[in-house]
């Protein structure tokens, strides 16, 4: 499934780049992300919960930085899976920043392939689940991108 | 897998304690027609399972003096679906009840575990924000109180935290000579819904509507309810037309998935259809008391 949105920051493309590169910044704003760690130059690996209903799906993602052209453009491709289950989920991941009179525009694309526990519940359902999280992904970004400087430090 | 610790409180207090003291692997058990299910699927695999069946209070079902009546948790469909006291406008959530799979699941289902669980296709949710229903919810602080359309967050997401359970549904006394009605499509009988339409409607001795709540199941992550719609009949006579214009204004407000049971466009052509059967069956219930 793909996932397109994109939503206006009220601050420039070079702090956004900052935080969208801020590990740390994304473990707070990723919904069920409880850890990321830097592994080399362009790797990563997380930790995301996804609970739909009473099933919780943590995934452990590998995260690979493809291409990168700050402070406009970053590709990454995530594959995870869940423990020792059957679940596995694959992503490639796209984000542009471009400026505009009050700030930044962020437009996003992901490309998303689950299967297992949350693939059961149909490419319609878990599309419209992803957009609610992407959904609550922008608010905190954006909370904390126009925030003042320093609370962030 | 480790089998689940089961436990049978007495009372709420003791079952959110025990909720509250198992975290994460903790999980409350009402009549089990989707957990168990589910844990037989190994979709969700519970350390401690939490049973409500032995707490007096969640199996009552009551009226107050003020008319509000208060459903307990681990009312069946089956029970709500034969309540005599449910009757003019709170009927609605009677009749949605009667219509929730088939006899099986309706001995089994729970009132709060449906609620809880939140299929966007169940068919309590949109009765109880027809209704304006309110949700009774025990945590480690006591009691709260959420009104159904703040109670369905969409998606198989509620109000209900971790290491809370849901205790009641109160419905408020619907105007006098008010009628609610559950209109529901599925594929084959005893599915959930395609799509449903829940109301409750009241009309004074000229025939203006005076009262309307009406909210669509199976059409988004929750019931969708359009009071700017609502607002295109009330104070009318419900003309043919006017109801065209409420099901038009709300249809834009949907939001439904492609999946098995149908496509997200024939939901939307179907919905304005049901908004339609769903006023005349009301209004010809209406029809031996004007
Ligand atoms: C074949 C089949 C067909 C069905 N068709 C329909 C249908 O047409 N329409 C419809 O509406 N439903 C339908 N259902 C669902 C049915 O209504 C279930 O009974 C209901 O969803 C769950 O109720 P339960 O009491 O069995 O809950 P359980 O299975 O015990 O629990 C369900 C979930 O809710 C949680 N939970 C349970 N009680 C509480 C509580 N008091 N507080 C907080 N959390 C709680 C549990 O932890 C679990 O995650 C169908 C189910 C089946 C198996």
């Amino acid at each position: 499934m793909r996932i397109e949105q994109s939503f206006t920051v009220g601050a420039p493309p070079d702090r956004v780049w900052s935080l969208i590169r801020d590990p740390q910044v994304m473990v707070g704003c990723v919904p069920g992300c409880d850890g990321i760690e830097q592994i080399d130059e362009t790797s990563y690996t997380a930790q995301v919960t996804v609970s739909v209903g009473p099933i919780k799906a943590r995934f452990n993602l590998v995260i690979e930085i493809t291409e990168e052209q700050a402070p406009t453009f970053i590709r990454t491709e995530s594959r995870g899976e869940e423990g020792s289950r059957a679940s596995m989920v694959k992503s490639v991941n796209e984000m542009r920043l471009a400026p505009v009179d009050d700030g930044t525009e962020v437009s996003y694309s992901a490309d998303v392939e689950i299967s297992g526990r949350l693939g059961r519940y149909g490419a319609g359902m878990m599309k419209k689940i992803a957009t609610k999280l992407a959904g609550k992904f922008e608010e905190s970004f954006r909370t904390l991108a126009e925030a003042p400087e320093e609370v962030v430090g | 897998m480790m089998a689940a610790t089961f436990h049978k409180p007495a009372t709420v207090d003791d079952a959110v304690r025990v909720l509250t003291d198992a975290g994460e692997g903790g999980r409350p058990i009402s009549g089990g027609a989707t957990l168990v299910a589910m844990m037989n699927a190994k979709l969700v695999e519970p350390d401690v399972l939490v049973s409500l069946s032995a707490i007096a209070e969640l199996k009552d079902f009551g009226r107050a003096p003020d008319g509000t009546v208060r459903i307990g948790a681990m009312r069946r469909h089956r029970e709500t679906a034969f309540e005599s006291d449910l009757a003019g406008g709170q009927a609605v959530v009677a009749k949605a009840a009667s219509q929730i799979a088939n006899p099986p699941v309706r001995n089994m289902g729970t009132i709060g575990g449906s609620i809880s669980f939140a299929d966007p296709a169940a068919d309590y949710p949109p009765a109880l924000v027809a209704a304006d229903a309110t949700i009774e919810i025990a945590g480690p602080d006591g009691r709260r109180f959420v009104p159904a359309e703040e109670f369905f967050l969409g998606w198989y997401e509620t109000a209900v935290e971790p290491g809370e359970i849901v205790t009641a549904v109160l419905l408020p006394p619907a105007p006098d000579r008010a009628v609610g009605h559950y209109e529901k499509l599925c594929r084959v009988a005893g599915d959930f819904a395609l799509a449903s339409v829940a109301l409750v409607l009241a009309l004074d001795g000229a025939g203006t509507v005076t009262h309307l709540r009406l909210a669509v199941g199976g059409c988004g992550g929750g019931p969708v309810r359009c009071p700017e719609a609502e607002a295109l009949v009330v104070g009318a006579v419900p003309s043919a037309e006017r109801i065209a214009a409420l099901a038009e204004r709300l249809v834009e407000d949907l939001d439904p998935v492609d999946d098995s049971r149908g496509s997200a466009e024939y939901r939307l052509q179907i919905v304005p259809r049901l908004i339609a059967k769903a006023f005349e069956e009301a209004l010809t219930e209406m029809e031996p008391a004007r």
